[in-house]
């Protein structure tokens, strides 16, 4: 807990996700959107986790998360 | 409490007085301050003016934008009809929820989602060329009237494949649709919007029976098909989608890039930062969302009874978000009437968030970010020729009603 250097996953719940296309624009070499407009993670270490973090927190329906890359017990 | 009455009289007075809304920031900071979430009596509505209880109110409070079991006895006309404005309006997603909303949201996205725009891109720097080329054939011009509402109403025209010859038609009849289908409007107002909205229908359904006898790769093409082959549109959504995203796809946009041009010339050591580094020119635009937003307010109807920041919300109360109060909320944003192009936080609320997140968004951003940067770059001594400027009277839509300017 807390540990900031811990590597964190983002996860995209497709069935939340409204195809809004915001988080491409906080984070561009991150992000895209499938042929059903649903967000997909292209590159997870494509923009600075500052960017991530904006396009998590601005995500329109709360579809993206992040998650801590360990088995959840 | 005088005070309190006398803020509660400010409410009422900013939501039907025009000129009480030319400069209503530091209405909009008192209001926050003493009742951020206020319940306006004589209007029958709460009213929310800060950002974190707007945040809670779109993504996460039990709220619908279908109005069923509130009171709307506005929307209706003498004999009980629905009012063509508010027939048109509803007839959109805008007034749908969850699987309705969902069904034509998908439709959007594969019209306009940000997907879709990439490959416009070109045609969209062309069009712009050709604007600012006409822009500097002379010396002086209004912004409002002759620059910012071309390229977003050109580009919707030529995906939707509709003649641009219409341009006139489609602005005017936008405006005055806007302007008539918000909560409080006068009568007159209510008629001239009545009036263009059954003008705008009769001339989309017009634009429909042609397009079915000669159908060809554009976006009205491909909601007819929707509508004839896949059964995922009505008629009349058919017709009413069609004259919204024609309508939300410039008035909005221009009317924010006309709100960034006014904020870049009167704090001229933001337009200097944006001209040294013209890569600021997105961060030029999020702080003109956050700053002075084009969309006014937005209601939601609650579908239970909820608590918010002390208040209980019944089921079918009104709330009238007031977008425009939210950027300068001071506990989300740091010196928030200043315009500073560089803030470190990017995030704002103009778009709304939760399920009805503008679906026009990333169109918007790109199509402002292309005007806005020509402006600053290709007019490197762009002046305004007066100080004083006029906002609209419509409430809803936060533009100017012009904005003369000159250059050498």
């Amino acid at each position: 807990m807390g540990d900031t250097t811990r590597a964190q996953r983002i996860s995209v719940d497709r069935a939340r996700c409204i195809g809004s296309g915001n988080c491409l624009f906080y984070a561009e070499n991150t992000f895209d959107l499938d042929a059903d407009d649903r967000a997909i993670i292209a590159n997870p270490q494509g923009d600075d986790p500052d960017k991530l973090r904006t396009a998590v927190q601005s995500c329109p329906s709360g579809a993206l998360a992040f998650v801590d890359d360990e088995p959840v017990s | 409490m005088a005070s309190d009455t006398a803020l509660a009289d400010d409410v009422v007075r900013w939501f039907s007085d025009p000129g009480a809304r030319q400069d209503p920031y530091s209405f909009f900071d008192r209001l926050r301050e003493c009742e951020p979430v206020h319940y306006s009596e004589p209007l029958n509505t709460w009213v929310i003016t800060r950002a974190s209880d707007a945040e809670y109110v779109f993504r996460d409070a039990p709220v619908v934008r279908s109005p069923e079991g509130s009171d709307t006895s506005y929307m209706y006309d003498d004999k009980g009809e629905l009012r063509p404005t508010w027939r048109m309006d509803r007839g959109t997603h805008r007034w749908h929820d969850g699987d309705e909303l969902n069904r034509i949201r998908r439709l959007v996205s594969q019209v306009m989602g940000a997907r879709q725009i990439r490959t416009w891109r070109a045609q969209m720097e062309a069009i712009l060329e050709e604007e600012v080329q006409r822009l500097l054939a002379g010396h002086e011009a209004d912004l409002i009237k002759d620059f910012v509402y071309e390229l977003p109403m050109r580009m919707i025209c030529r995906v939707f494949g509709v003649p641009a010859s219409d341009h006139h038609l489609y602005r005017k009849w936008t405006e005055d649709w806007f302007a008539a289908v918000v909560f409080l409007t006068d009568q007159e107002v209510q008629q001239r919007g009545d009036a263009a909205a059954l003008q705008f229908a009769a001339h989309i359904s017009r634009m429909v029976e042609a397009k079915r006898r000669a159908p060809d790769e554009s976006m009205l093409s491909m909601l007819i098909r929707a509508r004839d082959e896949g059964d995922k549109l009505s008629d009349d959504e058919l017709v009413f989608m069609t004259a919204s995203m024609l309508g939300a796809g410039h008035e909005t946009t221009g009317s924010l890039v006309g709100n960034a041009a006014l904020a870049l010339l009167r704090n001229p050591d933001q337009m200097a930062r944006l001209r040294e580094n013209p890569d600021l020119v997105s961060d030029a635009v999020e702080e003109t969302l956050r700053y002075e937003p084009s969309p006014m307010l937005t209601p939601r109807y609650a579908a239970t009874d909820f608590e918010l920041d002390g208040n209980h919300i019944s089921a079918g109360d009104p709330l009238q978000v007031i977008i425009q109060a939210l950027g300068r909320s001071p506990d989300t944003y740091p010196e928030p009437n200043r315009y500073l192009i560089e803030r470190p936080q990017k995030t704002h609320l103009a778009f709304s968030l939760g399920p009805h997140f503008c679906c026009g968004a990333q169109l918007a951003r790109v199509e402002a970010r292309l005007m806005v940067g020509a402006i600053a770059t290709r007019f490197p001594d762009i002046e305004m020729t007066t100080d004083s400027v006029f906002w609209k009277p419509i409430l809803g839509i936060r533009g100017l009603e012009s904005l003369p300017v000159r250059w050498n």
